[in-house]
């Protein structure tokens, strides 16, 4: 598969001098799905935010398809999509359908291209019927269907979920992992960032685990030891308690 | 709970059919009527306040809690104006009749605003308004070549640096014929995000006081101090937000050139902006 993100020596160094990664190196190539996982603070947003150029590196390179990634500023908007942890703050239509046309107005859809594009992102995520309804109306499950929603409009190849189940009871982290099967399933690139990991245990076809801006796991989820999660603040998926989710 | 409700910016169509008129219709109904009600006499007043009683209709209620503040506002208006009226008398309640007028005026301007506010899509306003200064700019362009547009043309050629000095080119089109645009091309935004945001810094305003309130901090009563603490915290919660907005703005691939959806003007449409401007000229 052909290679979308590779960070190289990839540094951040906080203004206080705290480092929020140090030399990560990894590479993430097209239709994976993976999970990064880590304790709070561990450097997973932080890192992401670097792979869709929201921060810049103190050292080392970040690549999306081969160049430097903040040469390519636009290409990246057009195929990485990008959902929040605080949905609240990335809503911003006063309907649902408009704020999930946002994305594709500003790539310069109009007309029924444009609406036949926002009923199709609301199907996708779970969501046909709700197009006028107004989000501050919506559930925490439903919110978060909107800001993937409102992603997927933009028909991006990759999509990387900050925290997706935060906040969420059973039957909205069943839908949210419902769409990220199917979307997974269509080959699109997902990276879901969560330190509930026993919800992502089965989909997700690799695990990266950060801890303290380190890359300390990188590989198949199964073939982690249990060292690492304990070691990792991270409750571990091979018990019998999640029953529930991890069924493929 | 409860005083979420009384969000007086929130965005609330209910089933009125006022939620399928043009926005620049309402727009223009609004500001002629405005005009109408600050210079109408009483009969005239009175139909019109009647009206925008009537235009409440299939609104939901709660949104129009806040007349309590226009009716305050007016009472305290009316007690400046009648006391001390200078013949040694405390009160002089010849005032009270033209109080009551004024009072009439607010609340009939409160009532059509309120709908206008609880009915219409910002978004669709803020593109009207980029539309228009996109038009504008195109024609200042054509009619008199600014600095920067001369700037821009000879950009185009090769030779201009930007007026701040900086070395860098203005980007132009290839033709030379405009600058690519930038966030101060696209003022609709400016205003959607702006009007978008008042009902969210009102939430932010009741989740911070009710906080404040399990503490043991009302906002509300005379603790000044106090108040300007958590209102320095709103200051602060509203910048975050804002920023994130901003973020999220960003990563949906923000562009100051946008696709505008510009709905056309149907009959119905024309008549809301006519009759007012006609009852303008008349009376």
């Amino acid at each position: 598969m052909p290679e979308l993100f590779r960070a190289e020596n990839l540094c951040h160094v906080f203004p206080d001098g705290r480092k929020g990664l140090d030399a990560l190196s990894l590479s993430i190539s097209d239709g994976e799905c993976i999970l990064v996982a880590g304790r709070n603070g561990a450097g997973k947003s932080l890192l992401m935010r670097h792979f869709v150029g929201l921060s810049r590196p103190t050292s080392g390179m970040v690549y999306f398809r081969g160049v430097p990634l903040h040469t390519s500023i636009p290409r990246v908007r057009r195929e990485v999509g990008y959902v929040f942890q605080d949905t609240e703050s990335q809503i911003f239509g006063q309907t649902v359908a408009e704020d999930v046309a946002f994305g594709p107005a500003n790539l310069g859809m109009t007309g029924k291209e444009l609406d036949a594009l926002v009923e199709r992102a609301l199907e996708e995520a779970n969501l046909a019927g709700f197009a006028s309804r107004r989000p501050h109306t919506l559930s925490g499950g439903e919110r978060r269907r909107l800001a993937l929603a409102g992603v997927l409009a933009m028909s991006p190849s990759c999509i990387i979920l900050d925290e997706p189940f935060a906040n969420l009871d059973l039957p909205s982290v069943r839908d949210v992992l419902e769409v990220l099967t199917r979307l997974r399933s269509e080959g699109k690139t997902i990276i879901v960032l969560t330190h509930e990991i026993e919800k992502m245990f089965r989909l997700a076809s690799r695990m990266i685990v950060l801890d303290a801006g380190n890359l300390v796991f990188d590989d198949a989820p199964f073939s982690a030891s249990l060292d690492i999660f304990d070691r990792c603040g991270l409750a571990c998926p091979y018990e019998d308690h999640f029953p529930w989710l991890v069924r493929g | 709970m409860a005083r979420q409700r009384l969000n007086p910016f929130a965005f609330e169509p209910g089933a009125s059919p006022l939620a399928r008129l043009h926005p620049v219709a309402k727009l223009i109904f609004l500001l002629a009527i405005t005009s109408l009600v600050m210079k109408s006499g009483v009969t005239l007043l009175l139909a019109l306040a009647l009206a925008a009683t009537v235009l409440q209709w299939g609104l939901p209620l709660h949104g129009g809690a806040s007349i309590g503040f226009v009716l305050w506002l007016s009472l305290f208006a009316a007690i400046v104006r009648g006391v001390l009226p200078g013949d040694g008398r405390l009160f002089d309640p010849a005032t009270l009749g033209p109080s009551a007028y004024y009072a009439l005026r607010l609340v009939a301007v409160f009532l059509f605003s309120r709908a206008f506010y609880a009915t219409t899509r910002i978004a669709e306003i803020g593109d009207w308004i980029t539309a228009g200064w996109r038009l504008l700019r195109k024609a200042l362009i054509r009619i008199r070549p600014s600095r920067r547009t001369g700037n821009v043309i000879a950009s185009a050629r090769g030779s201009v640096t930007s007026p701040g000095g900086t070395g860098d080119a203005i980007e132009v089109d290839t033709d030379g014929s405009a600058p690519h645009a930038d966030i101060a091309d696209d003022p609709g935004i400016f205003i959607t995000l702006t009007l978008l945001f008042l009902p969210r810094i009102f939430d932010l305003y009741t989740r911070i006081d009710e906080a404040g309130e399990i503490r043991g901090i009302r906002l509300r009563r005379r603790n000044v101090l106090r108040s300007l603490g958590m209102l320095q915290q709103l200051v602060f919660a509203g910048m975050r937000q804002a920023y994130r907005t901003s973020l999220a703005m960003e990563v949906r691939g923000y562009n100051p050139d946008r696709a505008l959806r510009l709905r056309p003007f149907n009959a119905a449409d024309w008549a809301v902006m006519a009759v007012p401007l006609l009852l303008l000229l008349l009376f």
